[in-house]
């Protein structure tokens, strides 16, 4: 297996890429390419990842360094590192809009490019990882079939899952950005109105804890579904309801039967009698 | 003070150097120190963004961890990645012993299973497992989303065992007074035929009573099991096109007799003109028979007005009375269930309590309304509203039908198509009110003959269709030989009416007849074909 980090180098003096490439290879990089233009790094980099790049700012044709690096970071999470002759072709301010990871200016010594190159590569390294934690848990969230709304202290809207936007459809007020309009109380269960399997108005069961969001101190709103259990909860109400009543309107019929029987029965023995 | 001359004196005397020297070294300098700097602002950016994301983390990790539902990650091998503490406590398990064993339960893409759970602080539970698919790590997982739905589960127990309860009370109930009142009918009516010995006239003025008493009750006991039927919505519907002024002059010769013993007089107010709609007569009968019987519980004096009449959409009947009215409070409550009202607003024992909640769901299930407006004291309207048929439809439907069912059956049917003769001659001579009302006369003269011969019920009228200025019969599985001989029947049938009317002479009359499948396949090719041979037909000569 090839351990080796892979490097791309856009650098358009091919002489200054020569020895550069030799010096990468010397230090124990595999150099996957060397190309003099914006455009065919950016070409190079989708047909053949690298894990770095290295990008010297200024380059011949439309695309200069910080253009190119701009684009390889919007297509592939690939670190750049810059490399100049100059400081004053950098505008730092502009080139830092591209998210590089290291800068080296020229001439520069082996051991600085190796320890630019290997502080560059950790930290893409740590920054992936975050990434993917960050994308392992907003995933969650954002499949829960419980809607999640997440207020600040006061009560405006900082977050809202796609559950949450369903549930509240018919809010047009309930964005991020805006107040929370339903009243909620920590620890507590509260109820709301909400949309219910797409269409109908249902019941949502309201529950309130705090949390942190973006390191201040938030609400975090969970509302489940529960019009099928509140549903079924008055039916059964109504059910009661009708017993106790059929129950006391059966008992009156009932001794209306008795009399109505004993009526009958005199007849009958009156008659007997005759 | 050596160290402090020191310290001043070094970096003068390499300014001075840079500046006495070369300038190319000065330039060095300045880029190095650009050149840090510029790496610093890297490092300082990239130390932003790791803050930023690893917020970001936390907040959803928060709300993951906060969450009263269970949430177990899953690898696609079945090892578990993560859990948050509320699945910890639902599968009784700390996260770390979870993590990095095998989930144990099986696990598919949007299904949703029950399991059974630990549940903090309260007895064990039941949740619902949803299991969906997720990115964990950068890896495809499966997400698996439990909730506690320990209290719906058990809402829906209650609910079961309550309508279980219901049912079975009911049944009882019914039997109870049903069995009874069967041999207490059947002994009244035995000594009442004189078959258990002669009765005098005061015996059979008490077992009159006792009969009044028994039927009453009969009636009480179907109203409940009427009711149970339309709670579970067993009662079956029988649909079919009537005239609704039918039904009320039915009622009214049912109800007249009692009417004049308690001194009212019951008023119909009909309108004729109404179009056809599709009912069932028997029930819409127990409706308004229903609001009629109310009517003459709450009025001591004065009188009952049927109505009928139509609206946009539909028609319309009413009951008003000049009784004593309902109290504003409770004109709400008196379509429930079990609801008893007598003229002072409080509760009589006199009935069920059920018929304006029967009434009610028998309105509803033909997509009518039924309401009251009362004026306490003066009297009451009820009024029930019923969706007019669209005729074309209706047609549409029972030509539809009728050759679906001939060609299962390998059967045939018919369409009798008659209009008039020289159409626009006659617009001339008559108003269109006039020719319509004739139309009308004829659509009904046809309806209360075709049934005769094949001893129907006189109001099942579903195959007479006035459509504009045409009338449709629709024969079901009649060939066109019968089609034919009904239609000479018919024809015989018409030409009373018009010579009745004196409009022998002045209208004639075109007969078409078309059947399936000799002529046609399909409904607008068989009225097509009925059009067609309108003109071959001769008139009066039966085939």
């Amino acid at each position: 297996m090839n351990n080796k980090k892979q490097i791309l180098i856009v650098e358009d003096e091919p002489v200054v890429a020569m020895d550069i490439r030799r010096t990468l290879q010397n230090l124990g990089y595999e150099v996957t390419g060397s190309v003099a233009s914006g455009q065919a790094a950016v070409q190079e980099v989708r047909q053949n990842p690298p894990d770095l790049v290295l990008m010297d700012i200024v380059l011949k044709g439309p695309m200069d360094g910080v253009e190119t690096a701009a684009q390889i970071r919007s297509d592939l999470d690939i670190p750049i590192v810059y490399l100049t002759a100059h400081i004053e072709d950098m505008t730092v301010d502009r080139a830092i809009t591209a998210e590089p990871f290291g800068y080296l200016a020229k001439p520069f010594k082996d051991r600085e490019l190796k320890a630019t190159i290997e502080i560059a590569l950790s930290l893409a390294k740590s920054q992936k990882e975050l990434k993917i934690s960050k994308v392992s848990f907003h995933n969650i969230v954002e499949k829960s079939d419980a809607g999640i709304v997440v207020v600040d202290e006061n009560k405006t809207i900082k977050f809202l899952n796609p559950m949450a936007k369903i549930m509240f459809g018919f809010k047009p007020k309930l964005v991020l950005g805006e107040k929370l309009d339903f009243p909620i109380i920590v620890g507590e269960m509260t109820d709301v109105e909400i949309t219910h399997s797409g269409s109908e108005r249902g019941f949502g069961e309201v529950h309130t804890v705090e949390t942190e969001w973006e390191g201040k101190p938030a609400y975090l709103v969970s509302v489940r579904d529960i019009t099928d259990r509140r549903k079924m909860e008055n039916e059964t109400q109504k059910h009661i309801h009708d017993l106790e009543l059929f129950h006391k309107a059966a008992i009156g019929r009932e001794l209306k039967m008795i009399e109505l029987k004993e009526q009958i029965a005199d007849l009958e023995a009156e008659l007997v009698k005759k | 003070m050596g160290a402090k001359n020191t310290s001043g004196k070094r970096p003068a005397s390499a300014v001075e150097k840079s500046a006495n020297d070369t300038s190319q070294y000065a330039w060095d300098i300045t880029e190095r120190t650009n050149a840090q700097e510029a790496v610093l602002n890297i490092l300082e950016d990239l130390q932003e963004a790791k803050v930023f994301l690893e917020t970001s983390i936390a907040s959803f990790h928060n709300i993951v961890a906060k969450s009263i539902d269970g949430i177990v990650v899953v690898d696609k091998t079945g090892i578990v990645q993560f859990t948050n503490p509320a699945a910890e406590t639902f599968l009784e398990h700390q996260a770390k012993e979870l993590a990095g064993q095998l989930f144990g339960f099986p696990l598919k893409a949007d299904q949703i299973t029950e399991i059974d759970i630990i549940r903090y602080n309260k007895e064990p539970g039941t949740a619902e497992m949803r299991v969906v698919e997720t990115l964990w790590n950068d890896q495809p997982a499966w997400l698996a989303l439990l909730r506690d739905v320990t209290d719906r589960k058990e809402t829906e127990e209650k609910l079961k065992e309550m309508m279980k309860i219901k049912s079975e009370f009911t049944a009882i109930v019914s039997h109870e007074l049903r069995t009874p009142l069967t041999s207490i009918k059947e002994g009244i009516a035995l000594v009442l035929d004189g078959l258990a010995g002669d009765i005098n006239g005061e015996q059979a003025e008490l077992l009159g009573i006792a009969k009044k008493n028994v039927d009453r009750l009969a009636r009480l006991i179907n109203d409940i099991l009427d009711f149970q039927k339309l709670d579970s919505r067993m009662m079956k519907f029988n649909f079919e096109t009537n005239n609704i002024n039918e039904i009320v002059k039915d009622v009214y010769k049912t109800m007249v007799s009692s009417a004049k013993k308690a001194e009212l007089d019951i008023i119909l107010e009909l309108d004729n003109s109404l179009p056809k709609c599709s009912f069932d007569s028997d029930k819409i009968t127990q409706v308004l028979t229903n609001l009629v019987v109310n009517a003459m519980k709450f009025t001591k004096r004065g009188n009952i007005t049927i109505k009928t009449g139509r609206s946009s959409n539909s028609i319309r009947v009413s009951v008003s009375d000049t009784g004593c009215g309902i109290k504003k409070g409770n004109m709400s409550k008196i379509f429930n269930k079990f609801e008893q009202l007598d003229c002072s607003g409080e509760r009589k024992t006199g009935g069920t309590g059920l018929g304006l909640a029967i009434s009610r769901e028998i309105i509803e299930q033909h997509n009518g309304t039924i309401w009251v407006e009362s004026k306490f004291g003066k009297g009451s309207i009820f009024t029930f509203t019923l969706p007019v048929c669209d005729t074309e439809g209706l047609l549409k439907k029972y030509i539809n039908n009728g050759i679906k069912k001939a060609s299962k059956n390998n059967t045939k049917m018919s369409l009798i198509l008659i209009s008039f003769a020289d159409f626009d001659k006659l617009k001339q001579e008559f108003s269109n009110n006039e020719i319509n009302s004739t139309l009308k006369d004829m659509e009904a003269v046809l309806e209360n003959n075709l049934h005769r011969a094949e001893n129907k019920p006189p109001r099942a009228v579903d195959n007479v269709f006035k459509l504009r200025n045409e009338i449709f019969v629709v024969l079901a599985d009649c060939d066109k030989e019968n089609a034919l001989r009904a239609k000479s029947r018919l024809e015989q049938v018409l030409n009373n009416y018009l010579s009745d009317k004196n409009l022998a002479d002045k209208i004639k009359i075109l007969w078409g007849c078309a059947a399936y499948p000799d002529d046609a396949a399909a409904d607008e090719d068989l009225v097509r074909k009925a059009r067609e041979l309108q003109l071959t037909i001769p008139s009066g000569v039966s085939v």
